[in-house]
């Protein structure tokens, strides 16, 4: 009798552990997943926003004295400002904006163009003014090492430009100046580095 | 031996009431590609919220029959959370978008919670509860916090939904 009731209590002690996985088996939880994948681009933006109008005069101011030469020291009152967005996919890549004047530049003078210094409500790796720069029919670096970033939009946002025009040095030159109103383009262009 | 049986049949009888298998399913796509991050004018950053509205669908039914029968109203409770490396100004949201559809019957779906956007985290958090099988439950995704200065690439997270039995 008491050997009888050892393997029943076996037998329930057994029963009872088996239930019990099966128990935990089936207590599990559902669960799925669902993947979301998020695709940033590679962006270039470039915009010109001027505080007045795009179409600025660089004009020489006649001498007050006779002997005295031309004074080419005016610069722009009126900025246009250069807006950019960029994306790169790597923080090691860089890209410039880059100025060509399509049009022709009167002789004995040079166009030169110099970016300020970013200011503004962007955020990012923005770009450095290349200084003051001569303006030919050949890209010129005009902002150079900018990253992922953006300016912010509009005038007060970005790098505005300072036009100037600059007589050339040699008497050769200056004998190759004469009275004229020409117009050129100035194109800007985001471009990456080679 | 028939207190044995009586024992065994008992047990059982326990397995059928907890043992229920509810299973969910999901459908569709939620993918925030490159048409979605555009940068409208230059000098902009990207939109501060993109939104996937309603592409993707939430099924949940008993994969057991014998509970199906027995049982077909028991409440259940979904809870949600996510796994990546995001940054923390990254913020996925999900709202359900709908109430979807009794599976079986055309009867208006016993369903609550998770009307309005929420944050998913990391760490697991209840998302809306129920009671029956329904079947295409529609969901909103939101992402906000991305910008042009994070750079281009891609970026990876899974959503994981776990239904548990109650509320």
């Amino acid at each position: 009798m008491v050997l009888l009731s050892m393997k029943l209590k076996a037998t329930i002690l057994t029963l009872l552990f088996i239930s019990f996985v099966s128990f935990s088996v089936y207590a599990q939880n559902s669960a799925v997943s669902h993947k979301i994948n998020v695709d940033v681009p590679e962006v270039a933006l470039l915009g010109l926003v001027a505080e007045s109008s795009k179409e600025i005069t660089v004009s020489a101011v006649a001498p007050n004295e006779a002997g005295s030469a031309v004074d080419f020291s005016l610069k722009n009152k009126d900025h246009i400002w250069i807006n950019y967005s960029s994306i790169l996919s790597k923080s090691t890549q860089k890209r410039k904006v880059i100025a060509t004047v399509q049009g022709e530049i009167p002789a004995g003078v040079t166009l030169n163009v110099q970016a300020s210094e970013y200011s503004g409500a962007g955020k990012g790796k923005l770009g450095k003014s290349a200084g003051v720069v001569t303006l030919s029919n050949q890209p010129t670096d005009v902002i150079v090492d900018i990253g992922s970033c953006f300016t912010g939009k509009g005038v007060n946002n970005g790098h505005y430009l300072t036009y100037q025009l600059q007589q050339k040095t040699s008497s050769v030159d200056y004998a190759q100046l004469s009275q004229s109103q020409i117009a050129v383009n100035v194109v800007y262009t985001l471009t990456d580095y080679n | 031996m028939r207190a044995t049986f009586i024992i065994l049949f008992l047990l059982s009888s326990i397995q059928f009431t907890f043992g229920q298998q509810l299973q969910l399913e999901i459908s569709g796509s939620a993918n925030f590609d490159n048409a979605m991050f555009t940068v409208k004018e230059a000098g902009l950053d990207f939109a501060s919220v993109l939104e996937n509205e309603s592409s993707v669908l939430l099924t949940l039914f008993q994969s057991d029959d014998i509970t199906k029968k027995n049982n077909p109203n028991s409440k259940w409770r979904i809870a949600i959370y996510k796994q990546d490396d995001w940054s923390d100004d990254l913020l996925l949201e999900v709202k359900r978008a709908g109430s979807g559809k009794n599976i079986g019957n055309n009867g208006k779906t016993n369903i609550h919670g998770g009307e309005n956007y929420q944050v998913i985290r990391k760490t697991e958090g209840l998302f809306f509860e129920g009671m029956g099988e329904i079947r295409d439950i529609p969901l909103n995704l939101k992402l906000s916090g991305f910008s042009v200065t994070m750079g281009a690439g891609s970026h990876n997270s899974r959503i994981v939904f776990t239904v548990y039995e109650g509320w």
